[in-house]
């Protein structure tokens, strides 16, 4: 059972990984013209589903004339936060909501057993179930780069009609 | 299935402001600013309003390396519900508490 815990984390882990590594090349040629608040929102506009598309271009487009790095980014924050809500959700979308609620169930999964049962694995256990869980979702925004589908490979893969 | 619930008091304002002169096409951000929404609440609006066939988008083109813009204004059918609302009495501007919870 114990084991079955670790999975989850440990998949999300190998993931992140895994898209790491795929990440697209371009990003160093891109320069310092992409900042932040551009990089999360091809980040965002890349979660909304197909039909969705034009509207993410709205949002790009609309960035694009906004001022300010602190206006900028709470308008890339909005975005995504609505890239992440705006139905029907794309493939990408469903793919980090499905990371977020397995890594939410593992962490309250370990969290429930250790209590109830009063498991004791040690402190190494939790830092590699929280790291693997939180790393997870935390680390969408750092990926922005990649594909969205590619964030998460095993997610993708289980969302994907291919 | 297509839901038809009554608008949010968000959207409402939003339609508000875009009956406000509904001839003019308007900015995503211009729109948020005025009606004192974060983007994360008004493009979900927006797109309901669209898909309700109450908002019509366009794009400007864009400018040296700024990007093509969108545009909305009001259709026929959205000029009809903000005259609705208004003779109902809900088509005032409807004070926004800024509780990030309430905004969606």
């Amino acid at each position: 059972m114990l084991g079955g815990l670790f999975f989850v984390p440990m998949v999300s882990l190998l993931g992140i990984l895994i898209a790491w590594y795929r990440r697209d090349p371009r990003r160093f040629l891109d320069g310092p013209a992409e900042d932040a608040p551009l990089r999360l929102m091809r980040w965002a506009i890349g979660l909304l589903a197909p039909q969705r598309a034009e509207w993410g271009q709205a949002m790009l487009g609309e960035l694009g004339h906004i001022e300010g790095g602190i206006q900028r980014m709470r308008f890339a924050l909005g975005c995504a936060g609505a890239g992440l809500v705006l139905p029907p959700w794309g493939r990408a979308a469903t793919g980090v909501w499905t990371m977020i609620v397995l890594a939410t169930g593992a962490v309250g999964l370990y969290a429930g057993m250790a209590v109830h049962y009063g498991l004791g694995g040690g402190d190494w256990i939790w830092v590699s179930i929280l790291t693997g869980s939180c790393s997870a979702p935390c680390s969408v925004p750092v990926l922005s780069y990649a594909g969205p589908a590619s964030y998460f490979p095993a997610c993708s893969a289980a969302c994907s009609s291919r | 299935m297509q839901r038809n619930r009554p608008p949010s008091p968000q959207a409402i304002n939003v339609l508000r402001a875009l009956a406000a002169d509904p001839a003019r096409w308007r900015y995503g951000y211009d729109l948020a600013t005025e009606v004192h929404l974060k983007s994360g609440s008004l493009y979900p609006i927006l797109v309901r309003l669209a898909d309700r066939g109450l908002l019509e988008t366009s794009w400007e083109p864009g400018v040296g390396s700024r990007p093509p813009r969108h545009l909305y204004r009001l259709t026929g059918d959205g000029r009809d519900l903000v005259a609705a609302l208004t003779a109902a009495g809900a088509g005032r501007t409807v004070p926004i508490t800024h509780n990030r919870w309430s905004e969606a």
